[in-house]
């Protein structure tokens, strides 16, 4: 899905919230240590929850008319939205933000 | 003239433990006789009162028997146990550890606890270690962050099997059947493979924990903002006859537990949210073919602190 400029904005703006006092490297480390057991550990668990509450049993149900928890619906989104190269990015992106003030201050004492 | 003795198992009765009373009483001149048998089963492996091997003290006592333990192992560092037997004023022997008398068994417990204060304060010196190696004064905090991702994956994970859990308590399932359900529908463990027993049980008091979490979510942010202590909450709980998580009544500790859960919840739903704020943006970078630097440059430009260096 494509974002206009002010789109983009919105959404800084919305992560600089989230941030708080948490920069944005420490958020991407935690994201990153996160996504990968979530992907091992809840996403094949969302596919089994399915098939158990498709059976007769379970009077066949469907993950959207049962009461699921807020967080498991926000990982499903992100299950969702996450392509193949994402995590790569995100390591890559949070390399360059630790070194970050480093690069700033080397560029300052070489002016 | 009869040689009288109460034998006494810890846990299951076993060959082995059979068989080294069967060679410690083989040994006795006088013809042996077993007047009972008395075996303690642990539960979670801790029984508090011994009640099996008080029996079998009273037992040794009305008789005039001695108590013979199949296995002693490790029991020497339970303080209940010691004391129960240090004071009971019969004879004894240990199987496995014949050498083990009165003085010996005050002494081995003694030796015991002396190695739990070592064992606790190598550990609290190893954090100490780690924490001059890596330069980090808060090597106990760092590990609790490592851990977090397993942590956190778990309280999600209970969320998860909740419906499952809520469908078979209305059936009335047995925590049993449970298990044999779940493997049956093809719901594996939290690792993957079949269930066992023990590992639902931890599932379920997480499931337990968060639905009550969520239940009283809106009364705990209330009370918190009143300004409430632990103790106040925990009063307030009780007078509005809200449901304890496990004991009759809520208690400091069980407020406690849920505000540590309700606080790891906030955090998993941040992480959640930052993702998924952050990933259009990334992708919508990605396809103007921006490097990570320069993605981190617009990061900047929105007054985003980079790293905790450049944090306001």
């Amino acid at each position: 899905m494509k974002l206009t400029d002010t789109e983009i904005n919105t959404s800084l703006t919305k992560i600089k919230q989230l941030l708080g006092n948490t920069s944005l490297a420490e958020e991407l480390e935690m994201s990153i240590k996160h996504i990968p057991t979530y992907n091992k550990i809840i996403k094949t668990h969302i596919a089994q929850l399915q098939n158990v509450l498709a059976s007769d049993k379970h009077n066949n149900k469907n993950l959207e008319n049962i009461n699921l928890s807020p967080t498991v619906k926000q990982l499903m989104n992100i299950f969702d939205k996450l392509q193949q190269d994402d995590l790569q990015l995100l390591e890559d992106l949070q390399n360059i933000a630790i070194n970050w003030q480093q690069e700033e201050t080397i560029v300052a004492e070489v002016l | 003239m009869l040689n009288l003795f109460v034998t006494y198992f810890v846990s299951q009765q076993n060959e082995t433990q059979q068989k080294a009373i069967d060679d410690f009483l083989a040994t006795q001149k006088q013809t042996p006789q077993i007047v009972s048998t008395f075996t303690e089963v642990l539960e979670n492996r801790r029984p508090s009162k011994w009640s099996q091997l008080q029996k079998a003290i009273a037992c040794c006592k009305e008789k005039n028997a001695t108590l013979v333990i199949a296995e002693l192992g490790t029991l020497t560092s339970k303080e209940s146990f010691v004391n129960i037997l240090l004071t009971a004023g019969i004879n004894f022997y240990c199987c496995d550890q014949p050498f083990v008398n009165q003085d010996i068994l005050d002494a081995l417990y003694k030796h015991s606890q002396v190695q739990k204060k070592v064992h606790s304060r190598l550990i609290r010196e190893g954090l100490g270690k780690t924490s001059a190696k890596s330069g980090n004064p808060n090597a106990a905090e760092v590990i609790g962050k490592v851990n977090k991702p397993k942590i956190d994956a778990a309280i999600v994970f209970a969320f998860l099997l909740q419906p499952i859990v809520a469908h078979y308590k209305q059936q009335g399932y047995s925590q049993r059947q449970m298990v044999k359900s779940l493997n049956e529908e093809g719901f594996t463990a939290p690792e993957g493979g079949k269930w066992v027993l023990s590992q639902l049980q931890k599932v379920l008091d997480r499931v337990k924990i968060n639905e009550v979490v969520m239940q009283i979510k809106p009364i705990i942010e209330s009370l918190l903002e009143s300004n409430f202590t632990i103790g106040n909450i925990a009063e307030e709980l009780n007078k509005q006859q809200i449901p304890a998580l496990k004991k009759a009544h809520w208690d400091e500790n069980q407020i406690n537990k849920i505000l540590t859960r309700l606080e790891q919840i906030k955090d998993i739903e941040n992480i959640n949210k930052f993702v998924l704020t952050l990933l259009p943006v990334i992708h919508e970078f990605k396809s103007r073919n921006y490097s990570a630097k320069q993605m981190l440059q617009h990061f900047e430009k929105h007054d985003i602190a980079i790293n905790s260096a450049v944090c306001n």
